[in-house]
């Protein structure tokens, strides 16, 4: 078994383990390694071939595989040694990486530092329990891409999307523009999960009906999909009866949410904040575990690529520093926790002593809100929906409450 | 000649404002609805020269992947999209590729390109 010495291991070559990577190498530490499962460095981005990344970090409007082939070329100039079709097995709370592929076979990696930017994966059918037979054609929305932009293959002809999340309205676009039939997409929720841009540009351009309370109740078909029943969702979530209907479609895609992918951080003993599954991190985007850092999709799901390279360098400066012996002791540790709609806020932890910007999901559109953190901040919103990752900048010297800030959203009081 | 309104919601900013453009005679005369001056901007365009990015895939042959990412290097009418993406089904393009190199010179006279988005190997 081939063993081996690193400072940093960055386990994921996304646009998060990219940015780790570039930023622990510029920060002066030479044995730098990417870890990476795919064929190629870059991750879910090269099969994003719509346009929309990069306006904050580039201030140019990218594709998918404009903005990571950037990245990548940065790699390459740096001379930032990855692995591909690399599979890390295990993970010790010593940091020493099991891991395999098909040219070293088992190797041992021994790390000062370890940076996970493992991203997520789809919510499948199983998680979301839909009854009914189990016919071939049912694609979560990622994969159907991948088929689609990467290897090339149709997954089928007439469609319905579950979930209007922005991943399944492109995948609509791009479904009617290479000449298939999107009969609808459906959303349980009584509002879009993805942006009016997206609504407008991918289903109203090209007159796909989106079908806001209803969901797939029944599974129709015995070796391919033949249709599913769709039915209305009261505000409860509870099925209306006498509104199911049948709609025919050979081919049914599931837009229905991320996890993050955490087995790995799981078994090292980091810990994992219950609200979203991604581990608990501080400013510096470091977990539990002194020296092990977590960046990108699984730490939270993330809206903006920008934001995960930002999450990404802001990992691998941390990295660097812990290796080079240049970053100070975690002491004074504020919780950072939801309060009125607020589903969660990253990062969990801070020091209170420098400023620092949380990220925040909400539970409900609103607007016309007031964002506080703690008595220190309050900034006024016009307005705030679940889809859209908002953030509020703390500056230095916050104290909280008993130790914590909390960070809500509430209705604009009359002054 | 009549008044005539069309609504349509602004994609500018996540506010969705909900635009009322009213026109007579082929010529914006008010944009109603609309809380900033970007919004009145893509409001007038939407109602009198809707353009949208393009960007597709095309098959590739001799590459590493079956399917090369390309764009238009500007945006297009949004009447053509669908010409665009039918006259790029026709077409296979010979691996390597550069990230950039022009797939189609000014298609379908619009006075656009198009272009790849990522560099593709051989096998």
């Amino acid at each position: 078994m081939i063993q081996r010495d690193v400072d940093v291991a960055v386990v994921g070559g996304g646009a998060a383990g990219l940015a780790a990577a570039i930023r622990a190498r510029r920060e002066g530490v030479e044995k730098v390694l990417i870890l990476e499962r795919g064929e190629e460095l870059g991750g879910v981005l090269h099969q994003c071939i719509h346009t929309g990344f990069g306006l904050h970090y580039f201030k140019e409007n990218l594709t998918g595989p404009e903005y990571v082939s950037r990245f990548i070329n940065i790699v390459h100039e740096l001379g930032i040694e990855y692995k591909v079709d690399t599979m890390v097995l295990k993970v010790s709370s010593e940091k020493r990486i099991t891991a395999i592929n098909s040219v070293d076979g088992l190797m041992s990696i021994s790390a000062k530092s370890i940076v996970f930017a493992v991203g997520c994966r789809e919510r499948t059918r199983g998680s979301l329990s839909i009854p009914g037979t189990r016919p071939a054609g049912i694609f979560t929305a990622g994969t159907a891409q991948r088929l689609m932009e990467i290897e090339g293959s149709m997954p089928g002809r007439r469609l319905m999307i579950l979930g209007s999340g922005d991943v399944g309205l492109i995948m609509a676009r791009r479904f009617v523009m290479e000449g298939a039939k999107v009969e609808a997409v459906l959303e349980i929720m009584p509002y879009p999960g993805g942006l009016s841009r997206n609504i407008v540009q991918c289903l109203d351009d090209f007159n796909i009906p989106l079908l806001l309370g209803y969901t797939v109740t029944l599974i129709h078909g015995k070796d391919r999909l033949e249709g599913v029943t769709v039915a209305k969702i009261d505000r409860y979530r509870r099925l209306m009866p006498g509104t199911e209907k049948f709609i025919g479609c050979d081919t049914l895609i599931l837009s229905v949410g991320l996890i993050p992918e955490n087995e790995l951080t799981k078994d090292m003993g980091v810990v994992l904040d219950p609200l979203i599954g991604g581990p608990m991190v501080n400013e510096r985007m470091e977990t539990s575990i002194e020296g092990v850092f977590a960046c990108g999709n699984v730490v939270h799901v993330h809206d903006l690529v920008d934001h995960v390279t930002e999450a990404g360098e802001t990992a691998g400066r941390s990295a660097a520093r812990y290796v080079l012996g240049a970053l100070p002791p975690f002491r004074r540790r504020l919780l950072v926790k939801p309060g009125a709609n607020v589903r969660y806020v990253v990062p969990q932890i801070i020091s209170g002593k420098e400023s620092v910007s949380l990220f925040f999901r909400v539970k409900r559109p609103a607007r016309y809100v007031t964002v506080k953190a703690g008595d220190e901040v309050s900034e006024f919103r016009q307005i705030v929906r679940p889809p859209e990752l908002a953030s509020i900048n703390l500056p230095g010297g916050i104290h909280g409450k008993d130790g914590r800030i909390v960070v809500s959203v509430r209705r604009r009081s009359k002054s | 000649m009549r008044e005539k309104t069309r609504e349509l919601t602004c994609v500018v900013c996540p506010m969705s404002c909900r635009a009322r453009v009213v026109f007579e005679g082929g010529e914006v005369i008010a944009v109603k609805g609309v809380g900033c001056p970007r919004g009145e901007a893509y409001a007038r365009g939407e109602v009198m020269a809707p353009v949208r990015d393009f960007f597709t895939t095309v098959r590739v042959r001799g590459g590493k992947f079956s399917m090369l990412p390309v764009r238009t290097t500007m945006p297009v009418p949004k009447e053509r999209v669908m010409d665009i993406a039918v006259e790029l089904s026709k077409i296979t393009v010979e691996a390597p590729v550069k990230l950039g190199q022009v797939i189609m010179r000014d298609i379908l006279n619009l006075n656009v390109d198009v272009i790849a988005t990522r560099a593709l190997d051989v096998v």
